[in-house]
């Protein structure tokens, strides 16, 4: 158990490190993925390869304390922090490169369709959309078959030695199947923000660009879709898995390797494989006389054009001018609402938990 | 595609952009007698623009008489059948001057303003009707 536990936070370590390596590129006109207003240089390679070579270092530090390191309180830290690190590193970097960055905003002229823009169903994929659903719903089925033969008294969380050290039903087993449906959720509402985002095109070649926006969406919402699916295929591996270690805890440890590489595969092969298509769909756009944030007010882009504040957009959520996805419209009050909910709440309630745990 | 186009560095305001867009779709006959405007808070949305900005673009239109505006119900088309007042095409003409006037000013040709002139009423009197 011990060894599956260190095992675990090494290949967390690890998906941490491939996702930074992924990304931390300088390619054309975009360094970690962003559009960078022009041509790339060797100042901005150098930028790329120093971000992998101290991700690299930070991956290959914490596999090593993962893997010999006796102190429960070493092990917390570098669980907690350090995959934490290689993303600040990428932070800094940018937000230094971004001071020579031209000032760049989105073309101030823009067409807009009054025909009916297509439905949500155009960029879904029938197939990927089943089986998320399915996997959630046969998970659900197979945890209520298998509760009836467990125990009425279950451990449910277990030391770094793999000791048991909380007992309790059952039944809060369930929380692992909420996440998953919580993951299900997740995926609607990006399909939903990616779909409903406004439809702007250049004066000329509209026909082209329609279908390069269509493209973007479709490719953001597939990515999605893979990600989510791997996720919650990894989540179904290791809710079964806690559940039947009650009766046999040889498969705690197989489950939750299983489930972390599950995840490793589920999160890095989509961003692997949509991520790089998404800038070139973004690159196109720009040569037509767009830009994925076509449609936004050129005034509204601040701090080099990562803030929208728009007071007169009614949208919530805007294409990024930079990036790739969505940022949030900061002059309307749904955007606090929605920050308050996704990052506030649930850091409030975990610490309140943490608090509420040592208390005892 | 029936679209409409916004410039946001333009001194026309939205509003006024807004209007004189969907104005020259109905004078061009692609939004015909009788057809539904989107709402407001739809072309808002669409337009990315204030509410506000959307219903004044439509005021303008409903008090020229080519727009139908109803408490309740979506914004018609209405091509008004009446001839254009003298008042009117008096308007007309000062702002056909003050664009004459700019292309002049900005170096075009007798010619060149001949040419512009001419594909314009191509694209209106061979679409409408």
């Amino acid at each position: 158990m011990e060894h599956i536990a260190r095992l675990s936070l090494a290949a967390t370590i690890l998906i941490v490190w491939a996702t930074v390596h992924l990304i931390a590129r300088a390619e054309g006109q975009r360094v970690f993925f962003m559009y960078i207003g022009r041509d790339i240089t060797g100042r901005d390679r150098a930028c790329a390869r120093r971000t992998r070579i101290a991700n690299a270092f930070f991956a290959l530090g914490g596999v090593l304390v993962a893997m010999s390191s006796t102190s429960e309180v070493q092990l917390a830290l570098v669980a907690s922090v350090l995959p934490l690190v290689p993303i600040a590193w990428m932070l800094v970097e940018f937000t230094l490169l971004s001071r020579t960055m031209p000032s760049h905003v989105p073309p101030a002229r823009y067409v807009v369709p009054l025909d009916d823009p297509p439905p949500w169903h155009a960029f879904v994929s029938l197939p990927l959309q089943a089986a998320n659903a399915a996997l959630v719903l046969l998970s659900a089925a197979a945890f209520w078959l298998l509760s009836a033969s467990l125990p009425r008294r279950i451990a449910l969380h277990f030391d770094l030695h793999g000791r048991p050290n909380r007992w309790g039903s059952p039944g809060e087993l369930w929380v692992l199947g909420g996440t998953m449906l919580f993951d299900l959720l997740l995926l609607w509402f990006v399909v939903l923000m990616v779909t409903k985002e406004r439809w702007a095109l250049p004066a000329d070649r509209r026909t082209e660009y329609t279908e390069l926006s269509m493209q973007r969406r479709t490719l953001i919402v597939r990515m999605v879709e893979w990600i989510m699916l791997g996720i919650n295929g990894a989540m179904a591996v290791i809710w079964l898995g806690v559940t039947l270690g009650t009766l046999r805890p040889a498969v705690v440890g197989v489950s939750i390797g299983l489930g972390v590489a599950l995840m490793a595969v589920g999160i890095i092969g989509p961003m692997l494989a949509y991520m790089r298509r998404l800038s070139r769909v973004g690159d196109a756009m720009r040569e037509l006389g767009g830009s994925e944030a076509l449609g936004t007010h050129p005034d509204g882009w601040r701090y080099g054009g990562f803030v929208y504040y728009a007071p007169d957009d009614p949208a919530l959520f805007v294409p990024k001018q930079r990036g790739i996805g969505q940022t949030l419209n900061f002059a309307r009050p749904g955007a606090w609402v929605f920050l308050f909910v996704v990052l506030v709440l649930p850091l409030a309630l975990g610490l309140g938990g943490v608090v509420a745990a040592s208390g005892k | 595609m029936l679209a409409i186009q916004v410039d946001f560095s333009s001194a026309v305001p939205v509003y006024r952009q807004i209007a004189d867009e969907l104005r020259a779709l109905i004078a061009q006959g692609q939004l015909a007698d009788g057809a539904e405007l989107p709402s407001v808070r739809d072309l808002s949305g669409r337009v990315g623009v204030n509410l506000n900005t959307v219903a004044k673009a439509y005021r303008i239109l409903s008090d020229e008489g080519v727009v139908d505006l109803r408490h309740g119900s979506r914004a018609k088309v209405q091509v008004p059948s009446a001839p254009y007042r003298r008042s009117d095409m008096d308007d007309v003409e000062r702002r056909l001057e003050d664009v004459v006037s700019r292309l002049v000013l900005a170096g075009a040709s007798r010619k060149e303003v001949e040419r512009m002139v001419q594909q314009m009423l191509e694209r209106f009197f061979d679409c409408a009707k």
